[in-house]
């Protein structure tokens, strides 16, 4: 049994071969691709729990084909780019990715982060229900969608685990690094700007009007509360 | 002067013909005939001016005296009415002939200052349209002569400290009255030569000076000469500190550029190699197959790395000094055989194709640069085509060269950008966010062909970018330099 199944998606052939090496030696099972185009073409076969994903490559390019993934599935996306700026952050983030490490990176950071990204929430007992609802919102943690009343998105395992865990705790403000500590694991906690790209998809998917939420609020300068209390169906 | 005697006598000669036709030809009474002369005052008076119809004047009250009033053929008058009709001809006489020659000359004043207001029009049109690639204040000096008729214009600019001369005629020295003049804002007016140099102010402030000499010229002239080359200067300036601004913010952007390319080309070898070194560090219990796997990547990289560096010297060297060509005997065939092995990582087990004439003749090149540039190629057609269509490396003999070819199936390059390729920095649009590169690997590998005396050109369509390298089998540099290694330099 694997730790978890990883598609690679890298352009530069060395990359890869450390990439099988190493994520093989830690128990996982590896595949990869050389393109964006490969890895959507292989993703319809091999059903990864992971996707490690360069960011410039030729052809599509590793944003557009992170935006590709996410549309057909909540699978885990983690990417990798040589940049480390604010913009290509939020870019990574804002495309569906889960998380992203900086080229060049130690091989026991990328474990421990891709171990955060297959990390799930522990269910709580309110959570545990397979769909909530609360007027006409309603959240399915099976079938991993939401329904704001008026059309039904897909949940990426983040968002998720988000929404998980801000439902737990109805209407109670929960601070930031008690979220990200939660979400993505223990070495999260400063990294607010995550929060508000996810925050931010996650009101688009479940409020009417993501400009002025109804069930998401910002709690200023503590973090976010979730409005009433979803009632398992 | 001559024209004023002549004008003189003239005057004279019209009254003595009024008098004789009077006297002689025509029944007259001493009315008609003060009214004839006063008549041809006028005429004098508006067409030439004072001077004249003061003589005609005096000529005519005499000539009246004599020949019209009693007692004729005589210099006094009987009736005492006759001297008054006399004194009334001769005030008339010289009042009219004042008004009409002052209304005359202010006539001549206004198309004077008409023809100062087209000069000076013309010249601040001038100032707009001006050829950026000469100093302005060189075209003014020139301009100035021009559009006033002047025998000499000098400029002094104070800013450059130039001294621009334009015009017909020599105007030597007066250096030090011009530079006195643009930093003290003295001016000189020298009558003996008709020279005049003012001092050109922007503000209250001296930053030029002009001096001209010809033709005279009202005070308001020359400030309005001076305001506009003020002005012409300044704008100039304003110019010149855009395009500075404009030239700092484009090197930095090229800087970033680079930057940023440099980061992605050397930071992907970088991240091998810690990948693996960490990886060993971290669980040094692993078995020997992925050491040894770790190891070789690790090692391959810092190799690559190496590469990487070298290139990047060779590439900075060849930006920034003339090509030093070191010809040796090379096999073309063997030339291109060494590149594909050595972008072997990058080609990644893509099919390349080598195609090749039977016995090629061996080229005198510098081996070193000359697979340089082929690499740049090979690589361009590498990074801008799908990832496993297959390249075609030819090489033929043909037309007196040796032609290297390389072809791939990408998705080509539009035409408008096709004359860009070669240039330093350029980066077609459509691709540089997505494929990293400095935009400079073209430009090297031309400059490199063109120290050969060959050629690099490119034949795009979509589906098909062949890139051809042609290098001359007869150079006569080669034939000197063959194996002697004498270098030639070429500027860049």
């Amino acid at each position: 049994m694997s730790a978890g199944r990883i598609l690679v998606v890298d352009d530069e052939p060395q990359i890869r071969r450390i990439m099988r090496t190493t994520l093989t030696g830690a128990g996982y099972e590896v595949d990869d691709a050389k393109t964006g185009e490969e890895a959507l073409e292989k993703l319809r076969d091999y059903h990864p729990d992971l996707v490690l994903l360069d960011m410039n490559m030729p052809g599509m390019g590793g944003l557009a084909a992170c935006r590709e993934i996410r549309a057909g599935t909540g699978v885990g996306i983690i990417m990798l780019t040589v940049r480390n700026t604010e913009k290509d952050k939020v870019e990574a983030l804002d495309a569906g990715a889960d998380d992203f490490i900086n080229k060049p990176f130690s091989t026991p950071e990328l474990l421990a982060r891709i171990r955060a990204a297959l990390r799930r929430v522990p269910a709580s007992a309110q959570s545990s229900a397979a769909r909530v609802r609360l007027g006409d919102l309603v959240i399915d943690f099976v079938g991993r969608t939401a329904f704001n009343g008026v059309r039904t998105s897909h949940l990426t395992p983040k968002e998720l685990d988000l929404i998980r865990y801000l439902t737990s705790h109805a209407n109670e403000a929960v601070a930031h690094r008690e979220l990200l500590q939660a979400v993505w694991g223990p070495d999260y906690g400063d990294q607010v700007d995550y929060l508000r790209v996810f925050i931010r998809n996650l009101r688009k998917k479940i409020e009417r009007n993501p400009d002025r939420p109804e069930y998401l609020a910002t709690e200023p300068w503590v973090g976010y509360r979730f409005n009433g209390t979803p009632e398992p169906f | 002067m001559n024209r004023l005697a002549l004008r003189l006598l003239l005057s004279l000669a019209g009254v003595a013909i009024v008098t004789a036709t009077a006297f002689y030809a025509i029944p007259h009474n001493p009315t008609t005939v003060g009214f004839a002369y006063l008549l041809l005052v006028l005429v004098i008076a508006s067409n030439w001016g004072l001077p004249e119809a003061t003589l005609a004047s005096i000529a005519a009250t005499l000539a009246f005296n004599f020949f019209f009033l009693p007692p004729i053929g005589r210099f006094t008058i009987a009736d005492p009415q006759n001297w008054v009709a006399l004194f009334s001809f001769l005030a008339t006489a010289l009042i009219a002939s004042r008004l009409s020659a002052r209304a005359n000359r202010q006539a001549e004043d206004a198309v004077e200052r008409q023809r100062d207001i087209e000069r000076l029009y013309t010249f601040s049109r001038a100032i707009l349209l001006t050829d950026p690639g000469e100093p302005l204040a060189k075209q003014l000096a020139r301009k100035l002569a021009e559009v006033f008729g002047l025998d000499a214009a000098v400029l002094f600019d104070r800013r450059t400290g130039e001294i621009h001369r334009a015009g017909p005629a020599d105007f030597d020295g007066m250096e030090d009255q011009l530079r006195d003049a643009a930093s003290q804002g003295t001016s000189y007016f020298d009558p003996e030569h008709k020279r005049v140099i003012t001092a050109v102010r922007l503000g209250s402030e001296p930053i030029a000076s002009f001096a001209i000499q010809g033709p005279f010229m009202q005070d308001s002239v020359l400030q309005g000469i001076s305001n506009l080359i003020a002005i012409g200067l300044e704008r100039a300036r304003a110019q010149d500190l855009a395009h500075q601004v404009e030239a700092a913010r484009r090197s930095e952007q090229l800087r970033t550029t680079l930057i940023d390319a440099m980061a992605h080309e050397f930071k992907t070898p970088l991240t091998s190699i810690r990948a693996a070194t960490t990886s060993l560090l971290s669980s040094p219990d692993q078995p020997s197959a992925s050491r040894t796997e770790l190891l070789e990547v690790a090692d391959e990289e810092a190799r690559h790395l190496q590469v990487l560096i070298d290139d990047a010297v060779d590439m900075a060297r060849l930006e920034s000094d003339q090509i030093q060509v070191r010809r040796e005997p090379t096999d073309p065939k063997e030339l291109i055989d060494e590149v594909v092995a050595s972008l072997r990582t990058q080609i990644d087990n893509r099919p390349v194709e080598i195609r090749s004439d039977g016995s090629l003749p061996q080229l005198s090149l510098d081996r070193r640069l000359l697979k340089l540039a082929l690499k740049q190629v090979l690589d361009n057609a590498l990074k801008y085509s799908p990832p496993r269509s297959p390249i075609t490396v030819g090489v033929s003999n043909g037309g007196g060269a040796i032609n290297f070819e390389i072809t791939d199936q990408g998705p080509g390059i539009p035409e408008q950008e096709q004359g860009r390729l070669f240039e330093r920095f350029y980066r077609s649009p459509s691709v540089k966010k997505q494929v990293p590169g400095f935009g400079l690997g073209l430009a090297i590998a031309n400059n490199i062909v063109q120290a050969h005396h060959g050629t690099l050109t490119v034949n795009s369509r979509p589906g098909e970018t062949t890139f051809r390298l042609t290098l001359p089998l007869l150079d006569k540099e080669a034939g000197s330099a063959a194996g002697g290694g004498t270098g030639r330099g070429v500027r860049q």
